[in-house]
């Protein structure tokens, strides 16, 4: 049993370490052992694009969420007016990058293990193989391009989606004004706190890019198998970004 | 082209060799003592054939006889526990990963189910292996893809997605791509799965257009009489792993041997069945005691 996880880690390993060394000195040669651009556009459309609806519904709410459960006991305290620096901070820091990272593992994880599962079980995996044209090159190296690329701006937009929630409940229920809490929130956030929330990000989206294509490479058992890869990839994506997210905290802790 | 005069009907292993003394540059294939074991079970046990430029054999044998597996062989895919595989001068069993993928641009292999990329239209599923594999620009490769797509006679269906095509179609195709790199040896996993007899005809008719026109090479693994018969110039028969007939087509038809005899009428009984299945049947059924 430990012996067969051991040499499913290597096989993952193995799989990230031909996508970077595709990816890394060769990327978008021209001819021969290129990754191909195109594919490169079709992922980032996927990642950026079509997961922004989904995004400005989860963090918008998550922002009106926090914002008014702050609002309770700040209110107790007698220091509402420190609202906007909280839901900053806590957005910028933790929240939008973990959520993107969720969002990412149920959208983009699930597609991709889905995909790839299908691939494996149709040939087609097999197939660019007896073309020689490696898997990890034509079809993993521009999802994991294409997510090193995504996942910082989907996470940066996440940010304004949900500081933007928290604007919305401090407007309407406790009357801030719009332009005092950006201002505040300006204020409490520095740069180091906006370069974490990207480094996370990218971290995450890279996290579950690889989870997902390893769980759909390996799919086995036709149609059972890619729904038991799918589910596999989305639940070892959700615990694989929330064990990032704390090695990445405890880190930046460390280093104050 | 290669065809022998004597039919080798045995119980135990045959050496499949032509019969023909030939200049050795004609072997396009010649595998030596090949055994395949995959956790403890011995899929293949000592095959030895020998294929001959321009020939097309058809391997027949039952399901799970290890025909798909001597295919896998070829292609580099499995090597071998045992013996030697030598395909077009290199010993497949032998290359690294960098010689592999130059050998796998030389052997066309058509997938039972055609494997067609499904994401790309019928241009792109040719054109992707072009890019990869030949200097061409993009003006020659779209020439060459109709020339392809022409000699499957689908020249109308390059910008079709997969989904959009039948099943003898998409065979076709996948055909047109495996030849896109005009590979001098071609495989073809059961061409015929799933193909109704007009669309399997059509594609016997290709297999050997190109066999005559074009002097290519074919591996045929099928389960189709009527298609093997037609296409193939040399049959071997795989049964347990091991080769036990070989011959041309009229010399099969004509054959004795109970268990070839057995698979070319298509009997449900007769000594190609699996022993014990009926035993187990009232074991698993009754249990032991009551069994016995």
């Amino acid at each position: 049993m430990f012996r067969r996880k051991m040499v499913a880690v290597g096989e993952w390993g193995t799989s990230i370490g031909h996508a970077l060394y595709w990816i890394v000195p060769q990327t978008f040669r021209r001819r021969r052992g290129h990754v191909p651009p195109v594919r490169v556009f079709e992922q980032l459309d996927r990642f950026a694009i079509g997961v922004l609806p989904l995004l400005i519904v989860v963090l918008g709410f998550v922002g009106m969420i926090l914002a008014l459960q702050l609002a309770t006991i700040l209110k107790l305290l007698g220091v509402v007016e420190f609202l906007p620096d909280i839901v900053g901070v806590a957005m910028v820091r933790e929240m939008a990058p973990l959520l993107v990272g969720i969002v990412l593992a149920g959208f983009a994880g699930a597609s991709i293990a889905s995909e790839i599962g299908s691939m494996r079980v149709s040939e087609e995996l097999r197939a660019y193989e007896s073309f020689s044209i490696p898997p990890t090159r034509y079809l993993l190296a521009p999802r994991l391009v294409a997510i090193a690329i995504a996942a910082p701006l989907v996470t940066a937009f996440g940010f304004y989606v949900g500081i933007g929630g928290g604007l919305l409940i401090s407007e309407g229920v406790l009357g801030m004004e719009a332009g005092q809490y950006l201002t505040r929130t300006a204020m409490a956030l520095g740069i180091e706190d906006v370069l974490l929330g990207l480094l996370k990000g990218e971290a995450f989206g890279i996290v579950v890019v690889s989870i997902a294509w390893f769980e759909g490479n390996r799919v086995t058992d036709g149609a059972t198998g890619v729904g038991r890869a799918t589910t596999a990839a989305v639940v070892k994506s959700i615990v694989a970004v929330i064990a990032t997210d704390l090695l990445l905290t405890m880190l930046f802790f460390q280093m104050g | 082209m290669m065809m022998t005069d004597d039919i080798t009907v045995a119980s135990s292993p045959v050496e499949v060799a032509p019969k023909e003394p030939g200049d050795a540059r004609d072997i396009v294939v010649r595998i030596e003592d090949v055994h395949v074991s995959f956790e403890g079970r011995e899929i293949l046990r000592g095959i030895d054939l020998t294929v001959r430029r321009g020939e097309t054999l058809v391997i027949l044998g039952g399901s799970g006889c290890g025909k798909s597996t001597l295919l896998n062989c070829l292609t580099g895919t499995l090597v071998p526990t045992r013996g030697s595989v030598e395909v077009l001068g290199s010993r497949v069993d032998e290359l690294d990963a960098a010689a592999l993928d130059a050998h796998r641009v030389q052997v066309g292999f058509l997938f039972q189910h055609g494997a067609l990329f499904e994401s790309m239209t019928v241009r792109e599923n040719l054109a992707v292996v072009l890019h990869e594999h030949t200097t061409l620009t993009d003006e020659e490769i779209d020439i060459l893809i109709k020339m392809k797509l022409e000699l499957v006679g689908l020249r109308q269906a390059v910008d079709l997605r997969p989904a959009q095509l039948s099943g003898g179609m998409r065979k076709r195709i996948a055909l047109a791509r495996a030849l896109s790199l005009d590979p001098p040896l071609m495989l073809y996993d059961e061409p015929g799965a799933g193909l109704d007899p007009i669309s399997l005809a059509s594609v016997d008719r290709i297999i050997a257009t190109l066999a005559r026109v074009l002097g290519m090479t074919s591996l045929v693994v099928t389960h189709h009489m009527e298609s093997a018969l037609r296409i193939a110039d040399r049959l071997i028969f795989l049964h347990g792993g091991q080769v036990i007939a070989e011959g041309t087509p009229s010399q099969f038809r004509e054959h004795t041997d109970p268990r070839l005899r057995q698979f070319l009428d298509g009997d449900a009984e007769g000594p190609l069945n699996e022993p014990g299945l009926d035993d187990d049947y009232a074991v698993s059924l009754l249990g032991k005691e009551l069994a016995q």
